[in-house]
């Protein structure tokens, strides 16, 4: 370009004229129009990048957030899964097939006379345990052979003690207590006839009761006091009977 | 830092932070369903009855299968044992023993073999012995 005051010739992008110094108008106007640009671009350059970095930030947080719920959610899933199957007093055993594969099971140990089989089959599957909610075709026979096991284990352990030598237990009151529970359920079964023939044998092979003691104990009302002999100590006198016919 | 910046490292932490808790929960909650389960698994079950049978010998069969809950067919053999014993044990009180003789004599006829039938054999001598004895 020509130098609008000596009228040399320069480069137009010099500011001033090499030979007299004249400022170049045109271009310090332009250099400050491109100072200005580039200002201008660095100021929105920087929010954009701000404004990015805040779009990928909350981009990856609701994708971490959405990832961990699904996450949580099936880890839970499975777990609620896993514990309905195997969880202890679940309802799996008694649902669908299942229930009716049980009922059968207890049927036939029942018709079998393998009466604490099904009482342990009943006891384990169903979640209501003792109350049989889900087998009530046969809740009252389960709930005496129940009282029968009792009295039966009491037995057995009284024997087992007795083997060892150690001071073995004779009838007492919560013995007492089964054997009249059970007699006075009031159910009336084959299951029933047989157990009460089971109960009447224990009392009278291995407590020494007589046929007429037992008696009054079927006919004994709930909280009255059964007695021996006419004592209240039911557990010293089976005791001394026992002692007396086992020489132990 | 700016505010929202701030706010999403926040964010990340929290749910981080809510993510292991949850997971740590689950795990424990899995932990303590599998420890209560496997003492109730049949597989457990049968492995706990054949080594009691072994430490302390078929008489205590009954007990196992009645306290431990084992009522499935796996444990078909332990119940006719266990039937065979309760007919020792009820035979060894009663007057007449011939009753309960038979069923372990029904037993026998079936039986498996091994210590079982040996101890089952034992159960009929004695009933047999003490039966002749009362009838002498």
């Amino acid at each position: 370009m020509k130098c609008i005051s000596c009228g040399a010739d320069f480069a137009g992008d010099q500011l001033q004229c090499p030979y007299c110094r004249a400022v170049n108008e045109q271009a310090l106007k332009l250099a400050k129009e491109v100072q200005a640009y580039d200002a201008a671009y660095e100021k929105k350059r920087g929010e954009l990048l701000k404004n990015g970095e805040s779009q990928v930030l909350k981009h990856l947080v609701v994708r971490l957030g959405i990832v961990f719920l699904v996450i949580v959610i099936l880890s839970f899933a499975c777990f609620f899964v896993m514990n309905y199957r195997f969880s202890r007093h679940s309802k799996y055993q008694v649902t669908g097939s299942r229930l009716e594969k049980n009922k059968e099971l207890i049927g036939r140990y029942l018709e079998e006379k393998d009466y604490l089989r099904a009482y342990t089959l009943a006891s384990t599957t169903d979640p209501t345990q003792e109350h049989f909610q889900y087998y009530p075709e046969y809740a009252a026979d389960l709930a005496d052979i129940y009282t029968y096991s009792l009295v039966l284990m009491g037995v057995l352990q009284s024997m087992d003690e007795m083997d060892e030598g150690d001071n073995y237990t004779s009838l007492t009151d919560s013995g007492v207590t089964c054997a009249n529970i059970f007699y006075t359920s009031g159910s009336s079964s084959q299951v029933k006839d047989d157990l009460t023939r089971e109960v009447d044998a224990l009392l009278k092979n291995y407590y020494r009761l007589t046929d007429e003691e037992i008696a009054s104990l079927k006919a004994l009302e709930p909280g009255k006091q059964f007695t021996l002999e006419g004592s209240a100590d039911v557990e010293r006198i089976t005791k001394e009977r026992m002692e007396a016919y086992f020489g132990k | 830092m700016g505010n929202k910046r701030k706010k999403y490292y926040i964010l990340t932490a929290v749910f981080t932070v809510v993510f292991f808790l949850c997971m740590a929960f689950i795990l424990i909650r899995f932990t303590e369903l599998a420890r209560d389960y496997v003492p109730r698994s049949l597989s457990y079950r049968k492995e706990s009855i054949e080594l009691e049978e072994q430490m302390y010998g078929p008489e205590h069969l009954f007990y196992s299968l009645y306290f431990q809950d084992n009522y499935e067919e796996a444990f078909d053999s332990c119940w006719d044992f266990a039937d065979a014993y309760l007919a020792y044990r009820m035979g060894r009180i009663a007057e007449n023993k011939a009753p309960y003789a038979e069923k372990i004599q029904t037993y026998l006829e079936s039986a498996p073999g091994g210590m079982r039938e040996k101890e089952a054999q034992n159960y009929l001598k004695e009933l047999l012995e003490d039966n002749q004895k009362a009838a002498e």
